[in-house]
């Protein structure tokens, strides 16, 4: 216990309570227990890790692996009865798991220690079938072995599922100071043990705003050492002078703020008084060099285009005598800003193929072959097509962003904004 | 003095068994009822059907089970029936059932092996070994089947009919008992299968009464003077009373009574009181010698008085609390209509411009704690996910109160003032 507790510095209360419920004396076990709390606050470590010093017997299944019942059920019957091995007996049912347990525990395999089921993103548990949790809350009513139990870990509050756990145990997120002593855990061995506290104490105050998910922090934090310690190697700055080793290192610090959460190390050699570029959102389809078909770069862009302006404004924008323009009023404007924000709108296939023949140059002639194109684009997922209901006028919508049009329109020489109200 | 942490995980060991394996308190009329319909199945060969229904955690299985241990202790139905319990959750077909049915009838001769065959082999063997049977002769047969509203999601009902056309023809005699915490479960039935049940219902009722409530209480929590399992070792004869006149006290303890007055107008299921005691149970160490009223207020506030969407509001990060506060803003405004990630970002724009301090304004850092928030289903995608939507536009609905938003806000450690100052400011006005 107490190196679990060297290991895991500010997880004494959960510590305590999970002894509490569970531990090598105690013969009955509580039916269920519900670990809830944030990503990154040690549910599964420190869970997994006192159950192994307390002597229990742990299968630990995370749910998001199993995306059929027999996974589940086998490596949970593996792990509980690892004594007798049956290859020839399939667990592909609850009916079958709950035999064999009954089975065992009239052999009499169970009784000498606790034993844990550790059921880990819970949540997931839900696409196996709506009751699958509920069959494994009662699983001690339903074997009668109470020196069994089930631990479900989830990051979603117990509120959302369709059960009663007997206990229910909060992790909560760790705060500064507490961020503080675990970081000391991860001390680099170049860096001296007063120089690292002071850049801890720098960058968490730089970090702490955006995440307090100690993985991301561990990632941000680590990775800017050596910046820390770079004007010191090049003789520009003393261990002892903070102020100015911290006025150095805050523009990186903060340049890496930048790639918070998303996974990527920020670049070593870019210049953090650089201006940065805008970068888009990652999900978007950002594809520079863009190889589609000729037509259907046409279509692509007519189809942002149909989805970003309006139809009563098609007039003006590809008829060449369109006639007098009136005058924008006010309301006008402050409706298209809120609408704008509901993203891109839907359109018929009449009026792509009406925007595509206004913004090609040259004729071509409506074949099965133009036709496929636009079904290509929405097998790309670059068009959507919305219903299903209509076959001769169906319903799209353009799912590629700004720049991957404006892109594609930069390749035939056409100019996107020209043609775009806003 | 030497064995105080023996003692405590004796005592611990004897709560817990008391936990785990109560004993049935009222219920006499109904305990009576379903034993005089079981026993009559067994001596006379009377068929017959019925569903006890009643809320969760109100004693229903426990009801039943009591029933079953009377009827073994009856000198007059001893050894002349058997018993088949099914569980909605363990058998989620009619196949399985069947498979279970054939099992539990002849242990004897299937110890370990498994029944293989097909539904309609499995069926036919089923309803032939019923028919072969009359209601002199033949042993009876008692059907237990628990969550019964499960069982009549199976396809076509067809075990449910089954067991009731035996049940009304003259066949082997059976007894059919079905429990359920569904008042309408005589409506799921199909009409075919609703006709042959004898709708025969015995309902239960949480018991609502604060006196036999504190009664449950007191018997959970007293030990017993002398244990008659002889393997355990006895606990010294002071020791018990004094645990017992201390636990008799601190139950008539105001707050006490308040707490567990307010318990069963929050959660009047027996469950719910069980775990806390539980909980209580687990709780004792060496240095507990007596029961407290403090340590028994304290239990039951913990699990009363908690709001775990608050909890999980003050483990968020400032940057989330504010895309929390720009939708409930947003919602403010647009009077809870859904959202999308645009919207949200727009209110959060509004304000981080405002405010220097901030200098998180990338969209896609943003969009991550968007997706985080989602994560933690604070909030809910109209619809379901769907591909017609790009990700920044899909719809969302706001699950959290303004209360709980507030009083969050309120209680975050170490939130920055203007933060604090744009949760509470009217954005409307």
């Amino acid at each position: 216990m107490e190196s679990l507790l060297e290991s895991f510095p500010c997880r004494e209360r959960e510590l305590q309570q999970l002894q509490i419920f569970i531990n090598e004396g105690s013969e009955l076990l509580p039916e269920s227990v519900f670990i809830h709390g944030q990503p990154a606050v040690g549910k599964t470590t420190i869970t997994c890790k006192y159950l192994e010093s307390a002597g229990a017997l742990i299968a630990y299944v995370n749910c998001i692996e199993c995306y059929s019942m027999r996974l589940l059920l086998d490596k949970i019957i593996s792990q509980l009865l690892p004594q007798d091995p049956q290859p020839n007996v399939r667990c592909d049912s609850f009916m079958a798991l709950v035999h064999l347990l009954k089975l065992a525990r009239s052999k009499g395999s169970l009784n000498s220690r606790p034993h844990v089921l550790v059921l880990d993103n819970v949540e997931y548990l839900d696409n196996l079938g709506d009751r699958c949790i509920n069959f494994f809350a009662a699983l001690q009513e339903l074997t009668l072995i109470y020196t069994l139990t089930v631990i479900f870990i989830s990051r979603v509050i117990p509120e959302k599922f369709d059960i009663t756990p007997a206990v229910i145990l909060h992790f909560p997120q760790y705060n500064k100071d507490e961020l503080t002593k675990i970081f000391q855990l991860f001390k680099p061995p170049y860096i001296s043990e007063e120089l690292y506290s002071n850049y801890i104490s720098t960058a968490l105050a730089v970090f702490i705003r955006a995440t307090r998910d100690l993985n991301e922090m561990k990632n941000l934090i680590l990775d800017n050492v050596s910046k820390y310690m770079e004007p010191i190697n090049r003789g520009e700055a003393t261990a002892n002078d903070t102020l100015l080793l911290w006025r150095l290192v805050t523009p990186h610090l903060k340049a890496s703020l930048n790639s918070a959460y998303l996974g990527i190390a920020s670049e070593n050699d870019t210049d953090p008084t650089k201006p940065e570029l805008q970068t888009e959102l990652i999900t978007h389809k950002k594809l520079r060099a863009f190889d589609l078909p000729y037509y259907a770069k046409y279509f692509l862009i007519a189809g942002y285009l149909a989805s970003y302006n309006s139809p009563k404004h098609d007039r003006r924008l590809f008829l060449k005598n369109h006639g007098k323009q009136r005058k924008k009023n006010r309301k006008d404007v402050s409706k298209s800003q809120t609408t704008e924000l509901l993203g891109p709108k839907s359109f018929s296939l009449d009026r792509l193929l009406a925007i595509f023949y206004a913004i090609m140059e040259e004729k071509a002639s409506l074949t099965v072959n133009l036709m496929s194109q636009i079904a290509s684009l929405v097998e790309l997922r670059l068009l959507a097509k919305i219903g299903d209901g209509v076959i001769d006028n169906p319903k799209f919508k353009c799912m590629a962003s700004y720049d991957c049009v404006a892109a594609v329109g930069s390749t035939l020489g056409f100019n996107l904004k020209k043609y775009l109200l806003d | 003095m030497v064995h105080l942490s023996e003692t405590a995980s004796e005592v611990r060991q004897c709560l817990k068994k008391s936990l785990c394996w109560p004993r049935l308190r009222g219920l006499e009329s109904e305990r009576a009822q379903i034993f005089n319909v079981l026993k009559r199945t067994v001596c006379f060969g009377e068929s017959d059907s019925l569903i006890v229904v009643g809320p969760k955690g109100c004693g229903k299985s426990l009801l039943v089970n009591t029933c079953l241990e009377d009827l073994e202790l009856d000198e007059q139905t001893a050894e002349a029936y058997s018993t088949v319990k099914l569980h909605g959750l363990v058998h989620t077909d009619d196949n399985l059932a069947l498979k279970d049915i054939i099992q539990q009838l002849h242990v004897d001769e299937l110890e370990g092996d498994r029944v293989t065959g097909s539904f309609a082999d499995n069926l036919l063997f089923v309803l032939q070994s019923l028919e072969s049977g009359d209601r002199k002769s033949s042993k009876a047969i008692i059907f237990i089947l628990d969550e019964f509203e499960l069982f009549c999601d199976h396809r076509n009902q067809t075990l449910l009919y089954n067991l009731f056309d035996v049940a009304q023809s003259a066949q082997a005699p059976i007894c059919v008992v079905g429990l359920t915490c569904r008042g309408d479960v005589t409506e799921l039935l199909e009409k075919r299968v609703k006709s042959r049940f004898s709708h025969r219902q015995i309902s239960l009722f949480y018991n609502t009464d604060l006196s036999q409530r504190k009664a449950v209480v007191a018997s959970y929590l007293t030990l017993p003077y002398s244990v008659t399992d002889q393997q355990e070792r006895l606990l010294p004869y002071e020791f018990v009373k004094a645990w017992n006149d201390s636990a008799k006290e601190a139950l008539e303890d105001e707050t006490v009574t308040s707490l567990l007055k307010r318990l069963l107008q929050v959660d009047p299921s027996e469950k719910t009181m069980k775990n806390i005691l539980f909980r209580f149970a687990c709780e004792i160490d060496a240095d507990t010698r007596t029961v407290t009223a403090k340590r028994l207020k304290d239990v039951f506030k913990r699990q009363i008085n908690v709001d775990m969407k608050k909890d999980l509001l003050k483990d968020l990060s400032v940057l989330e609390i504010c895309m929390v506060i720009a939708m409930k803003h947003h919602c403010d405004i647009y009077d809870g209509e859904p959202f999308n990630f645009e919207m949200v970002l727009k209110q959060y724009l509004k304000f981080a411009s405002q405010n220097m301090g901030h200098q998180v304004t990338q969209k896609p850092i943003l969009y991550k704690v968007f997706e985080r928030l989602k994560d933690l289903e604070l909030i809910q995608p109209v619809g379901g996910a769907s591909k017609t939507y790009k990700k920044e536009f899909q719809l969302f609905t706001f699950n959290l109160l303004h209360s709980q938003v507030n009083e969050a806000v309120q209680s975050y450690v170490g939130l920055p003032t203007d933060v604090s100052h744009w949760a509470t400011s009217n954005p409307t006005a």
